[in-house]
């Protein structure tokens, strides 16, 4: 196999096309622009008593008007094309996520999904293309895989389901590489530029369809059919001009229709025409890209493995066919279905003999054996894995059929859904007061002994810097914390109402062996991931913090501030931008007020509250007078933080100054204290302040 | 005047051309360079996979402690040559050294794996799957990250040897060419088969 020699054949043959195409289109625009030129020139000819034989028959390219009504022809073309719903800066996951594929993680996968990970990796150091995200379309069990993205760092892979079970690691290893050389040779963004210049022509052709049958309706009323009038037109047209007789003015209304028919008419052509070529362009285009990846397959992995993959999508019944409507994507995929002119893909035929010369064209028993047996026994040995990884894996790949059916009926939409504020989720949760016994009670639990550091732990706090760095994981991590610290209660909520249970309950498990002041550094750690979840995934994952905090029908201060830092973190970016005026001083008062008083209330008893309050008082007292406020509910709270997020910087920095000192009104600041005043920074838009918490290794209530 | 001017014209055109050899000189040496970063990287990562497929096999092949010791030498050595290579990328005693070392450790890599097929229960252990695979994909990497190094120094030696940047690489401190990285069983495709009757 001379891959080398295929790759420059591709590549070469593929900017051939292209450029042909582009002439073409040029000669067709010019074309189009002439004749147009010509009709309006025979009108004008026929309107106006001079004569002039030899202008007439000059080329149109000395007049001004035919190089105006060209560049309007090219504006109108590339207006149209800017209109497409195909977009450059879609990401390659939005896309993935569109066909509601599912991402594979280190964490997540099963041991098949291991390897496809490891495959990945693998062909990313082969292709030296940054290793991208993974995804895999569920319920297809046809062999198929696309890769998309407009550029490197924003591609993403997905394989289906069936060519996980079916085919070999070597031959995984080969389609994957093929993808990885769709990502290198940017073909996903070249098929996106061509699909956009195409749409800017099937618009044309859909205005001049759409003129012409409002023409046809209007104009069947008036002046009988329009095309015999404008036969009869032109014929008047050339008669006048030979014998060069002065028309009459009075015709004017009927010319200008006659030139608005033609321009309509040469639209019309003009766009079918070209459209219909484009469209074999584009497949052609694709087709010679599918080879250039064939023979790319063969120089990444250095291997023809690919061939015997294709030999397997040949034997097997579904071959590569899916069963969910992927239409948008079809020219993202491995495989196709299509066999024309149209066709994205080569025949299977084709792309095999390219990559074994000597093969004889017959698909020998063998492949179609391995395909059948390997469907049996591939089902077998994974059911063995499987066992393995549902404990790991918890609901994943039980939760998988459920989504996949639901990709199929509902529609891609990709509008992310409005956040709802607090208030109107539920309102006997929201608007009860926070409950303080729970706070003290949950404060007392917190760990906070000396050893819960990094430096003693440091296999925990791998695993914690690891799963931050993944969404999945990350979200898990953020739901351990919002469980409750009283074992019947986690149980129940761990039972009722989520899906991952397993993964989500060994990190509660862990994280009641590190101390709260570790909290902080993990959602910061965290909030890439938490911010690369798409509208969809985050509102989903916004539901499920809201059920495990409602779990006990009431909010406590650390569910809501947890839930407060996510929010900020993850969901603002779907939130429209709060504008960032100056409130009154009143409500900015009211809600400093109202938040400082819900911190003081963690602090314990009445009096310990009311001296940590007066503390914080007495640093402000010139300036105004914080009223004690009986305490707040989580939508209050959360309202008051959007009022202090609208302000200036300087109140906020002033309502964060006074809870430091509220934290350290007895002088030592403990776990909890640090992490509620860190996270109230995290909500208010400022950096997590430092603040030396070492204090004796003591938790906070026994202190006292 | 104009011969002024053709002057300039052909100056300017000999500045631009040594300028962009130079950067392609440059740009070329920075990727194969980042290409044997990449074989580091998979290495170190082979090295940190060894002592937990010691740890794993240590439960059952108490007998053969000898092939353990082995490999936790030969990982040592590996590790020692790797850092030598890393600190002058493209010199070829080192990359011979790290080739040497590598192939030591292949070695006793391949007879502990001989040994655990004489241990069904070790072989379907889970974590022994797990590291399994672990560790083949890992030898993938490396052996596409060779590849993908040799195929940067291979562009990068075209160029500096092809007509004329030849006569200029020298002046830009492009010397020597890159070594390639060497098959791990080199020496014995070199030798000539032996046939027995």
């Amino acid at each position: 196999m001379q891959f080398w020699m295929y790759q420059e054949q591709a590549k070469r043959l593929s900017v051939r096309i292209l450029l042909l195409y582009f002439i073409i289109l040029v000669i067709f625009v010019f074309l189009a622009a002439a004749s147009i030129e010509y009709v309006w020139r025979a009108i004008d000819l026929y309107n106006t008593s001079y004569y002039y034989k030899e202008s007439a028959a000059a080329l149109p390219f000395f007049r001004p008007r035919f190089w105006f009504i060209l560049i309007s022809f090219l504006l109108a073309i590339f207006l149209a094309s800017q209109l497409s719903p195909i977009s450059l800066s879609q990401k390659g996951w939005q896309i993935a996520e569109q066909m509601k594929a599912r991402r594979v993680t280190t964490q997540t996968g099963s041991n098949r999904e291991r390897v496809l990970l490891n495959v990945v990796a693998e062909m990313s150091i082969a292709s030296g293309v940054p290793m991208p995200p993974v995804y895999i379309l569920d319920n297809e069990s046809g062999i198929n895989a696309f890769a998309a993205g407009a550029s490197q760092s924003d591609a993403v892979i997905g394989v289906t389901s069936g060519a996980l079970e079916h085919l070999s690691r070597d031959e995984l290893q080969a389609v994957v590489a093929h993808e990885f050389s769709h990502i290198l040779n940017g073909d996903s963004r070249l098929n996106m530029r061509v699909g956009k210049l195409l749409f800017g022509l099937m618009f044309m052709w859909q205005l001049g369809k759409g003129m012409v049958s409002l023409f046809t309706s209007s104009g069947n009323s008036g002046s009988g059919s329009s095309g015999s009038g404008s036969s009869g037109a032109s014929r008047s047209v050339r008669r006048s001009s030979s014998r060069g007789s002065s028309g009459s003015g009075g015709k004017g209304a009927g010319a200008i229709i006659l030139l608005v028919l033609a321009i309509i008419l040469i639209t019309l052509i003009f766009g079918i025409i070209s459209n219909f070529l484009g469209k074999i362009v584009q497949a052609a285009v694709c087709r010679q890209r599918e080879f250039l990846a064939d023979a790319s397959s063969v120089q990444f992995t250095r291997t023809t493995a690919l061939a015997s993959a294709l030999k397997k999508i040949a034997a097997l019944p579904e071959g590569s066919s899916l069963r969910g409507n992927y239409w948008l994507q079809s020219h993202l995929f491995f495989g196709s279905t299509k066999r024309s002119l149209f066709a994205t893909h080569p025949p299977l035929k084709t792309r095999i003999s390219r990559l074994e010369p000597d093969w004889n064209g017959e698909l020998d028993a063998q492949a179609a054996a391995e395909v059948t047996s390997s469907s049996t026994s591939g089902v077998a040995s994974d059911s063995a894995s499987e066992t393995v990884s549902a404990n790991a894996s918890g609901m994943t790949s039980a939760n998988a059929p459920d989504e996949a059916n639901t990709n199929l009926s509902g529609e891609a939409s990709f509008a992310a859904p409005p956040l709802t504020p607090l208030a109107s989720v539920c309102h006997s949760l929201t608007s009860a007061p926070l409950n303080p016994t729970v706070w003290s009670e949950e404060n007392a639990l917190a760990p906070d002994a000396p050893d819960c550091g990094p430096e003693k732990q440091p296999e925990l706090f791998r695993c914690f810097t690891m799963a931050a760095q993944e969404p999945v994981s990350a979200c898990n991590m953020v739901l351990a914390m919002l469980l409750s610290p009283f074992e019947n209660q986690r149980q129940a909520q761990l039972r009722k109402h989520l899906q991952q249970q397993n993964s989500v309950r060994i990190y509660s498990e862990s994280l009641a062996r590190i101390s709260w002041n570790w909290y902080v550094p993990l959602l910061e750690l965290a909030s890439p991931a938490l911010r690369s979840m798409s509208g969809e995934t985050y509102a989903d994952f916004r539901q499920t913090m809201l059920k495990l905090i409602g779990h006990d029908g009431q909010f406590s201060f650390k569910e809501w501030i947890i839930f407060q830092t996510v929010e900020t973190i993850a969901g603002t970016q779907f939130a429209p931008r709060a504008k960032r005026a100056g409130a009154d001083k009143a409500r900015i008062n009211d809600a400093t007020a109202k938040l400082l008083s819900a911190l003081a209330a963690t602090y314990g008893d009445s009096a310990e509250r009311d001296s940590a309050f007066a503390d914080a008082q007495k640093k402000i007292s010139g300036e105004v007078r914080l009223t004690m406020q009986p305490a707040p509910s989580a939508a209050e709270l959360e309202d008051s933080v959007r009022i202090l997020r609208a302000a200036q910087k300087k109140d906020r920095q002033k309502l964060l100054e006074l809870a430091i000192a509220m934290a350290q009104h007895d002088s030592l600041v403990s776990a909890p204290e640090k992490m509620y005043t860190q996270m109230l920074a995290l909500c208010l838009d400022l950096p997590a302040p430092h603040l030396a918490s070492d204090s004796p290794a003591s938790s906070w209530p026994t202190s006292r | 005047m104009i011969p002024l001017i053709i002057i300039g014209v052909v100056v300017f055109i000999l500045a631009a051309f040594l300028i962009s050899l130079y950067n392609r000189l440059v740009a070329l040496r920075a990727r194969f360079r980042n290409a044997f970063s990449q074989i580091e990287v998979q290495l170190t990562r082979r090295y940190d996979l060894i002592p937990n497929l010691v740890e794993t096999a240590k439960g059952y092949l108490k007998h053969e402690s000898e092939t353990l010791t082995k490999i936790t030498e030969a990982r040592s050595g590996a590790i020692q040559s790797l850092k030598e290579a890393a600190a002058n990328p493209g010199a070829p005693e080192s990359i011979l050294n790290l080739n040497q070392a590598e192939k030591a450790l292949n070695s006793s890599l391949h007879g502990l794996r001989i040994q655990i097929e004489a241990y069904p229960d070790l072989k379907a252990s889970t974590n022994m799957i797990q590291l399994s695979e672990e560790l083949a994909s890992t030898e993938n990497r490396i052996a596409f990250a060779r590849q993908a190094y040799n195929d940067e120094a291979t562009l990068y030696n075209i160029q500096r040897n092809s007509f004329p940047a030849n006569m200029f690489a020298g002046m830009f401190g492009h010397g020597e060419d890159a070594a390639l990285l060497a098959f791990e069983n080199a020496e014995e495709i070199q030798k000539a088969p032996r046939v027995q009757f």
